[in-house]
């Protein structure tokens, strides 16, 4: 891919935290990965294995431990002047899991919209910013007379669709979308996606998707990222990975995905994931996915594998992979 | 069983129009309308939000319209029983009890009203600062407040009582010493939680100001456990006070509080327990108005309580 169509750079980003004493928790370890311009990543995983880490991070809610993350080829924790900065913070934004968790129950929905309108100085009059409100409630399928209202008189799919207004008033490039459905009824679900779906094409956005559910990602995402315990361990475009996973852990996940056509149902083997997913705290050197991989060999509990380039575009960190000049 | 056709016929789709779909019946109301409406609703929190005002203007105009001032002794009244003259009659100086008991309460609630507000203006501040700020700030602020609930606020209080003359502000400094140490571990525990809320994420990625986030987002969201703990604070400084006074380390003769009162009326209960029973009376009604008015405003303030 040629560099100016990479948008996001993530390259050896760490993030740990400390907890207790001599602990260190890693939650995102080493992940590297490129986005790019206008399409839709997305970031599988299981609970826990640092995919809200990783998001936050490289939106700079958190501070990186190592490595680095450049958007637009500006390193997003290095210095930057407070312009630059506050300019990163509108080209960059973030839909949350929560949707009664991230709106403040305080505040009305006008507010809530126009915060980053005002934050950024796009109105020049309240007539303006009030007219600006009105578009983005419109662009996500509610009235006007929402917009003098308070978030707990919405449902949850509602909320959301107002998460995502509030995001889109500052125009940003980039949007991470943390696991925005995963807590709406089944049947909200496809309209949230849709929704997103119709935003990307119509304002050329580009998504980092993060979702605990593949059968989703699939069907939203360009390429797909498997993360297990804090590190990547399978990236490749989404057809290839779901018609040719190579991770002994991607091929769990996808084996347990029910397959609409009952003969495939009953006939396919099924790869059972023993055991549970290991604490995160001091793990010891080795690849992280061992305690549970049917595959495991004396080298998988001694050191981590890299991430090899199995195919073009297809990346997988298992030691049984070799890559193909290797 | 019998079955009953249903043509196909009779099904019509039901259409529903998007607008509509998508409309909220509620009336719109500002936040603050919509908390008093709520207040409102609830009989028992009204009902001693009432009483606690006409015990606020007794004790303010009360003394006022009493025939005698609360230090006025006349010895041929001893230990009078209620009657129309002396409304609840008058103690071994023949002071008018009807006089001296809205006194005191005048007293003690402003004892206690100063206390709730210092507590409140050092707990917020200290609180808001150490969760602020974080890290090392917040670890010594914590350890400071540790140190303070470790020692016992009766000892403090004692030990200050002997050092400083008995009065009213002695007593005021007394109850703020420790007294705000609860309204600091409220705030910053709830500021603490707000900080990691969705929507004040959602707020810093949006490039929000530190100055904006903290007066859109936390002061309204900590506005509610501020009042709620105020309104406890009160109660439990009356009652401080009234203790205080009552094992004699309190106001001194001739001043008056509901304390100084009770203390008095307990020495001759057997014989005249009107002078326990109505200063006991007003206590009982101030302290649980309050609490049940509390409890009420907790209610009221949150948004999502409504139905
Ligand atoms: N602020 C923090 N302090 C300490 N540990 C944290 C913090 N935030 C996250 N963690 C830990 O880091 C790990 C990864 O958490 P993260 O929230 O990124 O997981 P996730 O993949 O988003 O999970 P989910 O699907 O449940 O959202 C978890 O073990 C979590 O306990
Ligand atoms: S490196 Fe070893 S343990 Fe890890 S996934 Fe590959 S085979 Fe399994
Ligand atoms: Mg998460």
């Amino acid at each position: 891919m040629p560099e100016e169509k990479v948008i996001l750079q993530v390259k050896n980003l760490k993030r740990y935290f400390n907890v207790g004493k001599n602990q260190t928790l890693k939650a995102v370890d080493d992940v590297s990965f490129s986005i790019y311009r206008g399409e839709t990543f997305g970031l599988v995983g299981e609970s826990g294995c640092g995919k809200s880490t990783l998001g936050r991070t490289i939106i700079r809610l958190y501070g990186a431990t190592g490595g680095s993350v450049r958007f637009d080829g500006a390193d997003v924790h290095g210095k930057m002047s407070a312009a630059q900065s506050h300019e990163l913070s509108r080209r960059m934004q973030m839909i949350f899991q929560d949707p009664y968790a991230s709106l403040n129950p305080r505040m009305k929905v006008m507010d809530i919209i126009a915060e980053g309108i005002d934050a950024h100085h796009l109105a020049k009059s309240a007539q303006e910013r009030a007219q600006m409100v009105v578009d983005l409630l419109e662009v996500v399928g509610l009235q006007e007379e929402h917009a003098n209202r308070f978030p707990h008189e919405f449902s949850g799919g509602q909320r959301q669709r107002i998460g995502i207004a509030r995001a889109l008033a500052v125009n940003p490039d980039f949007v991470i979308a943390d696991e925005p459905i995963s807590a709406l009824d089944v049947s909200i679900q496809a309209q949230v996606i849709n929704l997103l779906k119709k935003l990307q094409e119509e304002r050329k956005l580009t998504y980092l998707f993060i979702a605990h559910d593949l059968s989703m990602v699939k069907y939203i995402s360009d390429r797909v990222g498997v993360m297990y315990l804090g590190s990547m361990a399978e990236l490749a475009e989404s057809r290839e990975l779901f018609d040719n996973p190579l991770h002994p852990y991607t091929q769990a996940l996808l084996s347990a995905i029910p397959l609409p056509d009952p003969d495939l149902e009953q006939s396919r083997s099924r790869v059972p994931l023993q055991g549970s997913i290991p604490s995160p705290i001091n793990l010891p050197e080795c690849c992280h996915f061992c305690s549970r991989c049917p595959k495991a060999t004396e080298q998988c509990r001694k050191e981590a594998p890299k991430m090899v380039e199995v195919k073009p575009g297809h990346f997988v960190a298992c030691h049984l992979m070799k890559s193909p000049q290797a | 069983m019998t079955k009953t056709e249903i043509p196909q016929e009779l099904f019509v789709k039901a259409e529903v129009d998007k607008e509509a779909r998508e409309h909220i019946a509620r009336p719109n109301l500002t936040a603050f309308q919509d908390g008093w409406l709520r207040l409102k609703k609830n009989k028992a929190a009204v009902c001693s939000l009432f009483i606690l005002i006409i015990v606020i203007l007794l004790a303010l105009f009360g003394p006022v319209f009493a025939k005698h001032t609360f230090f006025d002794t006349d010895y041929s009244q001893i230990y009078k029983s209620p009657s129309a003259a002396y409304p609840f009659g008058t103690d071994q100086f023949g002071r008018d009890q009807w006089a001296r008991i809205w006194q005191g309460t005048r007293i003690s609630l402003l004892i206690a009203f100063t206390a709730a507000f210092i507590d409140l203006f050092i707990g917020v501040t200290f609180g808001a600062v150490s969760a602020l700020f974080g890290g090392k700030v917040d670890a010594v602020m914590q350890r400071i407040i540790e140190v303070l609930v470790g020692v016992p606020q009766l000892i403090i209080v004692i030990l200050l009582m002997m050092v400083m003359p008995a009065g009213i502000w002695t007593i005021v400094l007394a109850l703020s010493i420790t007294g705000w140490v609860n309204m600091a571990r409220l705030v910053r525990a709830q500021i603490l939680k707000l900080k990691s809320q969705e929507f004040v994420l959602a707020a810093r990625v949006l490039g929000t100001s530190n100055r904006e986030i903290i007066l859109k987002h936390l002061i309204p969201n900590t506005v509610g456990v501020i009042v709620i703990n105020a309104m406890f604070d009160i109660p439990s400084a009356i009652f401080t006070e009234a203790f205080l006074s009552f094992i004699g380390i309190g106001l001194a003769e001739p001043n008056a509080s509901l304390g100084v009162l009770i203390n008095n009326g307990y020495h001759v209960l057997q014989n005249f327990p009107y002078l326990l029973i109505f200063p006991a009376l007003v206590i009982i009604l101030i302290m649980v108005c309050f609490s049940i008015l509390g409890d009420g405003l907790r209610d009221a303030l949150d948004p999502r309580m409504r139905q």
